[in-house]
């Protein structure tokens, strides 16, 4: 896509002037960086590094991707949020940040959680998707959405000491399915679980930057069709060369054949890690809802609900001393303290369905 | 005839060794090696390669020979060559 050519301010110039300096970007090279367009998915541990540098270094455009609230156990990896945003939509909360950083940065929010149903139009209009999920599935997804928009895809996970990445792009390197297919979240670790070193992330998350960037500015990403291994424990990276297998059923031949291919499909109710020693359940509408906040405050208002954070893509409201609901403008809610799922379910049903009359059809 | 092993994440945290030259007989199989391996290091290294259910290999664990996954090959039944270097990687999909 063309786009037009508008010369760097002197204030750019300023600004940007210890890395324009660098033969490695230069003038043209900034002037890229303006112009491109990222996606970075996921905006937690690696997604939130990753937004902050590719702002700060004055990428035009982010579209950020988040289903989750910001959450007291997230601030010692992720210093993009502070106390002050605890319980917000990850989403706003980093775009606030991003706006003081570099104001001059366009974000888009999408408080959403991917699926084989809204990942295409999620990604649908950037240069290069940049990872930062925190399971497999939904990248799979996002996999398979690259591979057929054509759209770079950096991959990169981090849990433990331990990190892997790799850069896909599409018709020349392996895609995610040729090295790595048919996992299952459910059989995977989570962070909630096994953990995470803030280390690992940060360096995770900058060397996804430093490929995202590689990309913008017209150079060959050093990690395509190579998976580096990262090891904190023994700082070791380690790297392998990873091959496209030619009948995959994502980017090769098999995807004309008659093999399904595992689809991400979307769960209504999903239990997730407890973070607090209680259960905690995801529920995601079948549409997005696009929620009339302010609707829905004034309704809940004269319900005598605590509405403890009320932001723009999203709130949450302590129900009461056991339960919690973050809702997202989306319709997506994270639900923690109920019993088991039924009662997360109806929960939802009486705070958002029934305050702003929302079809049950397009929840279901 | 000698072939490399080389060991990422925790199964180097594990075995303490980054990699080693093992003596296998000529056409063994991959599979053969890793339950050599098994017995030689016991459970705690099994249960790092191997499904406790399935007895495959464990979700999560890319095993390449000479930098190509096995996937690609004949999975744990690929023979193996003289100077082969088969690498034990663990595949990570947490997000931090």
């Amino acid at each position: 896509m063309s786009r037009r050519v508008v010369e760097l301010s002197s204030k750019e110039l300023e600004q940007y002037s210890r890395q324009i300096v660098l033969t490695d970007i230069g003038y043209e090279g900034q002037l890229k960086l303006r112009n491109a367009r990222v996606c970075i998915v996921g905006v937690g541990g690696l997604g939130s590094n990753i937004a902050i540098e590719l702002a700060a270094m004055g990428v035009g455009f982010l579209r950020l991707i988040d289903r989750d609230v910001v959450e007291i156990s997230n601030l010692h990896r992720q210093p993009i949020y502070d106390v002050d945003w605890l319980g917000y939509p990850k989403v706003e909360a980093a775009a606030a940040r991003l706006k003081k950083l570099n104001p001059a940065v366009k974000t888009e929010l999408l408080p959403i959680s991917l699926n084989d149903g809204n990942v295409e139009g999620a990604i649908k209009g950037v240069d290069i998707v940049v990872d930062g999920l925190d399971r497999i599935e939904p990248r799979y997804a996002l996999n398979r959405a690259c591979i057929k928009l054509g759209i770079p895809y950096v991959f990169g996970a981090a849990l433990e000491v331990f990190g892997n990445l790799t850069t896909i792009i599409p018709g020349k390197t392996p895609c995610l399915e040729c090295f790595m297919s048919g996992l299952k979240d459910e059989e995977l670790p989570t962070c909630g679980v096994a953990g995470v070193h803030p280390s690992i992330v940060s360096i995770i998350s900058s060397l996804e930057t430093s490929e995202t960037v590689k990309i913008i500015l017209g150079k060959d990403p050093s990690l395509a069709g190579r998976l580096l291994f990262v090891d904190l424990r023994t700082l070791s990276f380690s790297d392998l060369s990873i091959n496209r297998i030619p009948e995959c059923q994502v980017c090769g031949t098999g995807k004309t054949a008659s093999r399904k291919k595992q689809a991400t499909t979307r769960k209504l109710i999903e239990d997730i890690c407890g973070r607090h020693g209680k259960p905690a359940y995801v529920i995601t509408p079948r549409r997005d809802l696009k929620l009339n906040m302010k609707k829905l405050y004034k309704s809940l208002d004269t319900k005598d609900y605590d509405i403890k954070i009320r932001a723009i893509t999203g709130a949450t409201i302590d129900v009461n001393k056991e339960t919690t609901i973050s809702i997202l403008r989306s319709g997506i809610a994270v639900i923690e303290g109920t019993k088991n799922p039924e009662e997360a379910l109806n929960l939802y049903k009486k705070i958002i369905v029934d305050s702003l009359n929302v079809p049950w059809i397009n929840v279901e | 005839m000698k072939v490399t092993v080389r060991y990422l994440g925790p199964v180097r945290v594990l075995l303490n060794k980054k990699e080693e030259v093992i003596e296998v007989p000529e056409k063994v199989m991959l599979l053969e090696l890793l339950n050599n391996l098994s017995e030689l290091y016991g459970n705690g290294f099994k249960e790092e390669i191997f499904d406790s259910v399935s007895k495959r290999i464990r979700e999560g664990l890319v095993v390449t020979i000479n930098g190509i996954t096995i996937g690609q090959l004949n999975g744990i039944r690929t023979e193996l060559k003289e100077g082969d270097t088969i690498t034990l990687l663990p595949f990570f999909a947490g997000g931090g």
